[in-house]
């Protein structure tokens, strides 16, 4: 209680700030705080992996990422090893950006017309839940799984050997259950109105499907296979034996010259290596996978967003 | 249904019972002035006629509030037009009770030339038709209906022999004119009451069934030569 | 010289869904260029018989039929008709507004396209025609391309009417149109839809009656899936054949 001609002294204004000063009145008010306290702790570790692992990879691969010496900054993302492995992660760079694009041309088509196809020509029974059952399944199957499959499967048995076919389709196997999923969901939320406002228009079923829900589900699909590509992006357990590795990009389509490297392998390749510029180069990797994945989350993010406003 | 409508048609309903007893009242006390040629009873119903005035309005004011207020349709919205008719045929009824009184103003210093028998009867029937067609409206009982076809005859064979008679008086004597014709116009009175008790009860008939009769058909042929 | 009489009636028509037997054996004619209202209880059929009319309902598997609908004299349901054509000359507005999240431009053109429209001129003459027709022209024609979903919920539904209309269809069924707006806007739209019958016949299902009396020339009242009565609006209102009718309309039921 302030008496008159007191002035508040700065650790009692701390008191009262940090919320002690109410604790203290009763036991209800303790518990509270007690409560807040311990939930922001929780936060806080729940957080900090993130940013450790940040930090860790930041603090050893800054410079390669983002210094302007040699070798440094987009020489570093544009220039091939080399002998010794002095140079940069094209092979590296490239190599994710090719297996990225024909797992998504190969798995999107795949995964989306079969969400339409469970979504809107099936009714609700025992087929489509034996599909949303195996996706699910899917979704959860630890990677090197489709990475032993990939080689039994793509490698050995239908003899495509190692290399980007093999490597797309495995990565591809592992991005259907999660967008189909998704696609699935998308679709769901659609109301039925809108089908129904096309239909009464005279419209066909295929009509209605291309032109009103999907376009209706499209920001929900695009955030799916976002999401779907980040966490594919860096994968190595299904790249092992399917993918090979390249100091160089592919110059064919099968045999070994389809060999092609990976951003999460060549980091994992390069942490094995006792030799000191190794590791600068592999956190320099780390680093930039890092920040693609985040960019791909963060437009994720920001179309998700203007999605709620669009189908108001 | 809706309390609240249910409230103002109950209000009104008894505003019309009120309006009823008033008319009514009304009337006959101006028959009972003449016949007695009592000045002081006609000044006193000639006072009554704003309270009829006012009641009558007041009806029409809750009408106008119910419909606006309730939107009624079919039976309620028949009941409530039904009301509103009602009170101008019972306004219009005291408005013939102010006439008469007045006739009885104009009387001052006369007197009857003959015993009034046909006038007061053509009084009791107007009244009689009115309460079986008011029972119509207020309790929906259309069970009596069917007298005032009779009570309708009577009335206008009442009017026809009073007519003839009062024409065979003039014929012979010349000093009676005025007093006999006060008396062929109360009679005009009286027949204008009943005539508004029928409309009252052709719309009862509506109001209950939905759909519109023309009652006092069946004796139309007796109805002699009485001039309405 | 047509050889039918009305373009829309209904013949002995009963509906199932599964095993509920939902339209009791309906026989009605529906009047050109009037409106007309089918009213009555929740769950007495009227969507049902509404969606039959544009075979909307065949998108339920459990749904069974008997009876006739007559389009211009000839049945709906036979065999060799196309239910896109059909859904041409039957237009539907639904309860909520469900704007295609299009520009509104593409709302209206969506309809006519379907159907083979190509011609531009013809599109934006199609668009500026229904927009006039549903009162919403003057609100929009500044503002053509921006997204539907971004207008009032009193606009939506005028843009709903309006892509209804773009195809010029006969006869256009609305189900529920004005029950999740605002009063004004509800208001606005029921004065439109009193100018619609100039043109169009139009079948309106309400569970408000006096809706019902506001709007139509009509009155059709189901009740548990029976026609009960169907009569000029203005004798319904006076005075309903019908001991049920009397009690849904003046509130003792429903």
């Amino acid at each position: 209680m302030l008496k008159n001609g007191e002035s508040e002294s700065i650790l009692y204004r701390l008191y009262a700030l940090s919320g002690l000063k109410d604790a203290l009145k009763s036991r209800r008010h303790f518990s509270d705080y007690i409560f807040k306290v311990i939930l922001g702790l929780v936060i806080i570790i729940i957080v900090s992996p993130f940013f450790l692992i940040l930090f860790q990879v930041a603090g050893v691969g800054f410079w390669q990422v983002f210094g302007t010496g040699p070798g440094q900054g987009l020489e570093f993302l544009f220039t091939f090893p080399g002998a010794g492995l002095e140079g940069g992660i094209r092979n590296a760079f490239v190599g994710t950006v090719e297996l990225i694009v024909v797992a998504s041309a190969v798995g999107i088509p795949l995964s989306v017309c079969g969400a339409i196809y469970i979504n809107e020509y099936t009714r609700p029974g025992h087929v489509r839940g034996i599909v949303e059952f195996t996706s699910d399944v899917l979704a959860g199957i630890p990677s090197i799984v489709f990475g032993a499959f990939g080689f039994v499967f793509l490698v050995d048995f239908l003899h495509i050997g190692m290399g980007i076919i093999a490597g797309s389709l495995t990565l591809a196997f592992m991005m259907i259950p999660t967008i189909l999923r998704t696609t699935q969901e998308a679709l769901r939320a659609v109301p039925m109105s809108l089908r129904e406002a096309s239909l009464a228009l005279g419209a066909t079923k295929w009509s209605t499907t291309w032109n009103v829900t999907l376009r209706a589900a499209f920001p929900g699909v695009i955030t799916g296979f976002l999401l779907a590509i980040g966490r594919v992006m860096g994968e190595t357990a299904p790249l092992i034996f399917t993918a090979g590795n390249s100091l160089i990009v592919p110059t064919e389509l099968a045999g070994p010259g389809s060999w092609i490297a990976s951003m999460p392998y060549t980091i994992w390749a390069y942490i094995s290596d006792p030799r000191e510029y190794l590791q600068v180069k592999a956190h320099g990797t780390a680093l930039a996978l890092m920040i693609m994945v985040l960019a791909i989350d963060l437009i994720a993010n920001l179309i998700s967003r203007k999605v709620t406003r669009r189908l108001v | 249904m809706s309390i609240q409508l249910q409230r103002h048609l109950k209000l009104i309903n008894d505003k019309l019972r009120e309006l009823q007893n008033l008319s009514i009242g009304a009337f006959m006390d101006a028959m009972k002035a003449f016949k007695e040629l009592n000045q002081d009873l006609a000044a006193e119903v000639r006072d009554r006629s704003v309270i009829i005035e006012e009641k009558s309005q007041s009806i029409e004011d809750n009408v106008f509030e119910t419909i606006a207020r309730r939107q009624p349709v079919a039976k309620d919205l028949r009941e409530l037009a039904t009301y509103l008719q009602t009170a101008h045929h019972l306004y219009r009824i005291g408005r013939y009770a102010y006439k008469i009184a007045h006739i009885v103003r104009l009387c001052e210093g006369m007197e009857h030339f003959k015993e009034l028998i046909s006038l007061p009867h053509l009084a009791d029937l107007a009244k009689q038709t009115i309460e079986i067609a008011m029972k119509g409206i207020l309790d929906k009982d259309l069970s009596k209906i069917d007298e005032l076809e009779k009570l309708e005859a009577i009335s206008d064979k009442e009017t026809s022999d009073m007519f003839e008679e009062i024409t065979e008086y003039l014929r012979v004597r010349n000093d009676i004119t005025t007093m006999a014709m006060f008396y062929v116009i109360v009679g005009r009175y009286c027949e204008r009451a009943a005539d508004h008790a029928f409309s009252i009860a052709e719309r009862a008939v509506y109001m209950v069934k939905g759909k519109r009769v023309k009652l006092g058909l069946a004796y139309k042929g007796q109805a002699g030569r009485a001039p309405h | 010289m047509p050889e039918y009489e009305h373009n829309i009636e209904v013949h002995g028509l009963s509906t199932w869904f599964g095993k509920k037997h939902i339209l009791k054996d309906i026989t009605c004619y529906f009047r050109d260029n009037t409106v007309t209202a089918i009213m009555g209880p929740s769950g007495c059929g009227k969507s049902t018989l509404l969606r039959t009319l544009n075979r909307l309902n065949d998108l339920v598997p459990s749904f069974r039929r008997k009876g006739e609908v007559l389009f211009k004299g000839t049945d709906i349901y036979g065999v060799g008709t196309s239910v896109y054509d059909l859904r041409k000359h039957i237009g539907m507005v639904f309860q909520k507004p469900n704007p295609f999240p299009m520009s509104v431009f593409d709302n209206v053109t969506y309809g006519p396209k379907l159907h083979g429209v190509k011609d531009e001129d013809e599109l934006n003459k199609i668009v500026e025609t229904s927009l006039r027709k549903a009162a919403l022209w003057d609100e929009v024609k500044d503002e053509l391309q921006s997204p539907a979903p971004n207008l009032s919920g009193g606009q939506q539904q005028r843009l709903c009417i309006a892509r209804a209309l773009s195809v010029d269809p006969p006869v256009l069924l609305m189900d529920e149109p004005v029950s999740a707006l605002d009063p004004i806007s509800a208001a606005k739209i029921e004065e439109l839809i009193i100018e619609l019958k100039q043109d169009y016949t139009i079948i309106l299902v309400t569970h408000n009656v006096q809706q019902a009396f506001r709007v139509s020339d009509q009155a059709a009242f189901l009740y548990l899936g029976e026609l009960v009565e169907f009569d000029e609006t203005k004798r319904i209102l006076e005075a309903p054949a019908d001991s049920r009718t009397e009690a849904f309309i003046t509130g003792r039921i429903g």
